[in-house]
């Protein structure tokens, strides 16, 4: 006695009705998989809309204070003060109240949604190239690169990171930055070391080609592209510095945002190198890796090619986390009077100048703050909910 | 537990703690009756005898060294254990009384001999014990010329005595212009008749003596360690050891004082109600020391004065608590004019005109905290009513003071005035030029908020500002006291009065000729050769209604000149606990511990 489904049976000689078979055996897709599995979680969800909406807010942050009739955010005013100089709270004409320089508040939690997306954003792709790059080599190759790069993952994870922020900021906050650089030496480092690559490259393609004649496989003959193209981007980005760039700028690291995007991305590179080693040492011992090395694949093409898109959810999860962890670390480098320069708004510099008078204007640290916090929680439940979607036995 | 269930928790714990927090917030019932009182004009109350007060400061004192304290808070503790050659009761900042000296200082016909006679039966205190002499004097007002004791001003008041070194000694010089004919008598002989100016500075800590057969082995050492030896000829004293070292003053934490054993109360003006003073020190949040010290009991502030919120609390709810001092100083945005386009007369008035200086007050909290200044010499200071008081005269010359909230149309007429000059200017009155003009604030509020105040003035002026804000040192010796950083803008600069003198608010900071490379305090970097020459001129005058005057005018010419945005005359905010009977010292601006007492 059959139990399948009318469609899946047949009777016995019968040929199967035409194309009811593959239809009925059609597999989800692991986009769609993942994509239901999202689908289920409310809360993630919600979180995500939140996460939309406060990216179209930043994008539309002047349009909206247009609309809404709020004052620019450095617009200055006494109107709204006492004789003391006290600001005064939300009402009609001011939604979230003044700062005590007289600005709009709403106004800037709208614009420091801005710059807590800018550096979080910025900052975290910084860390997922770095850590990525350094987590999949040391991984992989093993040995003294492996003990070399996670030595130096060690001490970064051991570096106290706050001091490296203040005095960064209170070297590099003062005049022109820090760091200047002749971009004429630098094009020219970056020329010559493209030019030795690609050469490098094509010697060790042709020796081994000539080797493997006749018996060389038409992938290894495709690689000549693979392998030069990479090195043909350098010499350009070298041509580019080179030509293009003014020869000597004040600092690399100016006052402002790029002190707060590198030292965050200074500080958070060895959390995700450490992450994507880890899952890099269990997968290189997979036996397709073993099958891709007895074809005669190169390193970069196994690391690239094979590995990379195994291990894309966990990056994919951890980089969703730390980008609130990232939001945090600015508002708090903000909070210490690091980074951002007055007048920029940003939630931390906002929290910080409002402490010394919140019993008398709660206002001004409560909506930065509560703008700080919805945020960070958004970002932590759409992490918890991809980390389910993407991998559903963690949820079990 | 699911995740779910978790995360609906977290979002119901996030919800109450909004509501929480916007719950919170105090509501102030506000006390509208009466004043706040000012130290100006106050008399002495009688105290009573005994107990002990605590002073609570954020930092420590600069030194205890009087060769070579220079801040307030040290003048605050310096003035109570020590005594100089005159000094100030707590109701007269103006005229200086004997402390040592026995009676005013002589001056020469010529101006360029000062004689004193010091009073007899002053002791130090243990444990040198032995009665002062002029030596002691004599040496104190030598050590300073020493590398081994910097003093910051010994050169600018006391360089024109005679045999004084210009530059830093090795050792301690021997000065041939002080003399000491025999143990009560002073002679000091100057090489400029400026016994005026030099007789007006001996109310400085450098006169409080230090006796040399104690002090030489300390003051050998580079840098003189008698900062932690110092001995002590006022009515208090720092607690020490038999060998003169100071236990009860521990860096950074506290000081102890007490009553010093060999201090005689019939040669002195000081009644000294308290029997002991505790510093506390490191009470960096200033709010949180100001609301001890307004709830609690025997408290006093010591540096810095409490933030606005917190004077609005201290002003309108415990008015009894809270004393105004005239600072006698003057707070100013300083333009360099040197720098394009501010070497331009009609640009820096414009700039004058359109500042918003209303706005600048309030970042202090208001018109309590003072007058909206339009010159620089300050109330208090001779001079001051003759170049105009506080009221900017109708005279059509001062038309870009005239408006303190920003006169939009005067300045515009300004800047097309400079237009004429050849600064890049707009049709509208707005500056054209494409330049980052370099403006350097502090970083520690209230003089933050005002830099961004400033800022913000500015701009309206169409000017293009690159605005960074550093610590409060660093913004004089790395920037705005340094000429060649090239600081277009110093919204945070100011003059306090050393003494009360006019000289010494306009000749350190206005004259061109006191333009220095490093500690710089002519922060405009003025230099005009008429106002140079004024300046000279009147220095030598004898204190007096001549001298007020000519000060007075110069002051005005400095004003016309526009080299900054004079915005207040400060007064100093003070703060008691309820059962303290506390009395300013309208000199220091600080309270004065010797005249303060326990209800």
């Amino acid at each position: 006695m059959s139990t399948g489904a009318p469609e899946l049976l047949q009777e016995a000689g019968s040929a199967p009705a035409a194309g009811s078979e593959a239809a009925a055996i059609a597999a989800r897709s692991p986009v769609q998989l993942f994509w239901r599995r999202l689908k289920q979680d409310r809360v993630a969800l919600v979180a995500l809309a939140f996460i939309v909406v406060l990216i179209v807010v930043a994008v539309f942050a002047p349009l909206i204070v247009k609309l809404v009739g709020a004052r620019p955010p450095n617009e200055q005013s006494t109107r709204f003060f006492d004789e003391f100089g006290s600001p005064s709270g939300p009402s009609g004409d001011k939604l979230l109240g003044v700062d005590d320089l007289g600005r709009d508040v709403f106004s800037r939690v709208l614009y420091g949604a801005r710059v807590s997306l800018e550096v979080a954003f910025i900052a975290t792709a910084l860390i997922v190239v770095i850590g990525v790059v350094i987590g999949m080599v040391a991984g992989y190759y093993r040995g003294w690169v492996d003990t070399a790069l996670s030595r130096s993952m060690d001490v970064m994870l051991a570096f106290p990171v706050l001091l490296l922020a203040l005095g960064l900021g209170g070297a590099c906050s003062l005049g022109n930055g820090c760091i200047p650089v002749n971009y004429n030496r630098v094009g020219v480092v970056i020329i010559i070391f493209a030019l030795l690559g690609m050469a490098f490259s094509l010697v060790r393609l042709i020796v081994g080609n000539r080797r493997a004649k006749g018996d060389a496989d038409p992938l290894e003959r495709r690689d000549y592209t693979a392998r030069i193209i990479p090195w043909g981007v350098v010499l350009v980005i070298g041509l580019v510095v080179e030509l293009i760039l003014p020869a000597r700028t004040p600092g690399i690291i100016t006052p402002g945002l790029p002190v707060v995007i590198f030292v965050i991305a200074f500080a958070g590179w060895p959390y995700m190198a450490r992450i994507i080693r880890g899952q890099v040492l269990s997968i290189r011992e997979k036996e397709f890796v073993e099958a891709a090395r007895s074809l005669g694949a190169s390193d970069s093409r196994i690391l690239f090619r094979h590995i990379l898109p195994n291990i894309v959810a966990p990056i994919i999860v951890y980089t969703t986390l730390l980008i609130p962890t990232n939001i945090l670390f600015e508002a708090a480098l903000s909070f210490l009077g690091i980074g951002v320069q007055p007048p920029t708004a940003s939630w931390g510099s906002m929290i910080a100048d409002a402490t010394g008078i919140f019993d008398t204007a709660w206002w001004f640290m409560t909506f930065p703050g509560l703008a700080l916090l919805l945020t960070v929680l958004s970002f932590n439940l759409i992490g918890d909910g991809l980390q389910d979607a993407l991998n559903p036995r963690t949820s079990q | 537990m699911t995740r779910t269930p978790k995360r609906v928790a977290m979002l119901a714990a996030l919800l109450a703690l909004v509501l929480f927090v916007a719950a919170c917030g105090s509501s102030s019932s506000d006390d509208k009756g009466g004043s706040v009182k000012s130290s100006a004009g106050q008399k002495i109350p009688q105290g009573k005898q005994g107990g002990e007060l605590t002073v609570l400061s954020a930092g420590d004192v600069d030194y205890m060294d009087p060769g070579q304290m220079y801040y307030t808070f040290g003048y605050m503790i310096g003035y109570s254990v020590n005594r100089a050659l005159y000094s100030f009761k707590p109701d007269n900042a103006e005229k200086p009384v004997p402390d040592i000296a026995a009676s005013d200082p002589q001056i020469s016909a010529d101006k360029k001999t000062i004689t004193i006679k010091i009073k007899q039966g002053i002791k130090f205190s243990p444990p040198v014990n032995r009665e002062i002499t002029t030596k002691d004097i004599k040496y104190a007002m030598e050590r300073v010329f020493s590398a081994n004791v910097p003093n910051p001003y010994a050169t600018g008041y006391f360089g024109t005595i005679q045999g004084a070194p210009k530059a830093p000694a090795k050792g301690i010089p021997d000065i041939s212009g002080i003399q000491t004919p025999d143990d009560q008598t002073l002679v000091i002989k100057l090489t400029q008749p400026k016994a005026a100016t030099v007789a007006a500075a001996l109310v400085m800590p450098l006169t409080m003596p230090v006796p040399p057969e104690y002090a030489k082995k300390f003051d050998a050492k580079n840098p003189s360690t008698y900062n932690q030896n110092v001995v002590f000829t006022g009515p208090y004293m720092v607690k020490n050891d038999a060998s003169g070292k100071l236990t009860g003053w521990k860096p950074a934490k506290s000081i102890e004082l007490v009553r010093n054993p060999n201090w005689d109360k019939s040669t002195d003006y000081r009644p000294a109600y308290l029997d002991k003073i505790h510093i506390d020190e490191g009470n960096a949040d200033a709010t949180v020391a100001s609301r001890r010290i307004l709830n609690g009991s025997a408290l006093v502030q010591g540096d810095g004065a409490p933030p606005a919120p917190v004077l609005k609390q201290a002003a309108t709810r415990f008015k009894n608590q809270l004393v105004l001092v005239p600072a006698g100083g003057t707070r100013y945005v300083a333009m360099n004019t040197k720098i394009k386009p501010f070497d331009n007369v009609n640009v820096r008035k414009a700039v004058v005109a359109i500042f918003d200086r209303n706005a600048m007050r309030l970042t202090r909290g208001g018109p309590i905290v003072g007058d909206l200044a339009w010159r620089y010499i300050p109330p208090g200071i001779p001079g001051f009513d003759e170049a105009g008081g506080l009221n900017v005269p109708d005279d059509p010359k001062f038309d870009f003071l005239k408006n303190p909230a920003g006169d939009p149309a005067v300045a515009k007429k300004y800047m097309l005035a400079a237009k004429q000059d050849g600064v890049p200017v707009t049709a509208d009155g707005k500056y054209a030029g494409k330049e980052k003009l370099l403006m350097i604030g502090t970083n520690a509020d209230p003089g933050k908020k005002s830099a961004q105040v400033a800022e913000n003035q500015f701009e309206k002026l169409g000017f293009n500002l690159n605005f960074r804000i550093v610590t409060q040192d660093a913004l004089y010796t790395k920037f705005c006291g340094v000429p060649k950083a090239n600081v277009a803008i110093c919204p945070n600069v100011g003059f306090f009065k050393d003494f009360v003198d006019p000289e010494s608010f306009i000749n350190p900071t206005f004259n061109g000729e006191a333009i220095l490379p490093a500690n710089n305090t002519n922060w405009p970097q003025l230099d005009d050769k008429a106002i140079n020459k004024a300046i000279d001129d009147a220095a030598i005058l004898a204190p007096g209604a001549e001298r007020s005057k000519a000060f007075a005018k110069i002051d005005q010419d400095i004003t016309l000149l526009a080299p900054a945005v004079p915005w207040l005359w400060d007064k100093t905010p003070l703060i008691e606990s309820k059962d303290v009977q506390g009395v300013a010292d309208n000199y220091s601006t600080v309270w004065h511990l010797s005249f303060t007492s326990l209800k």
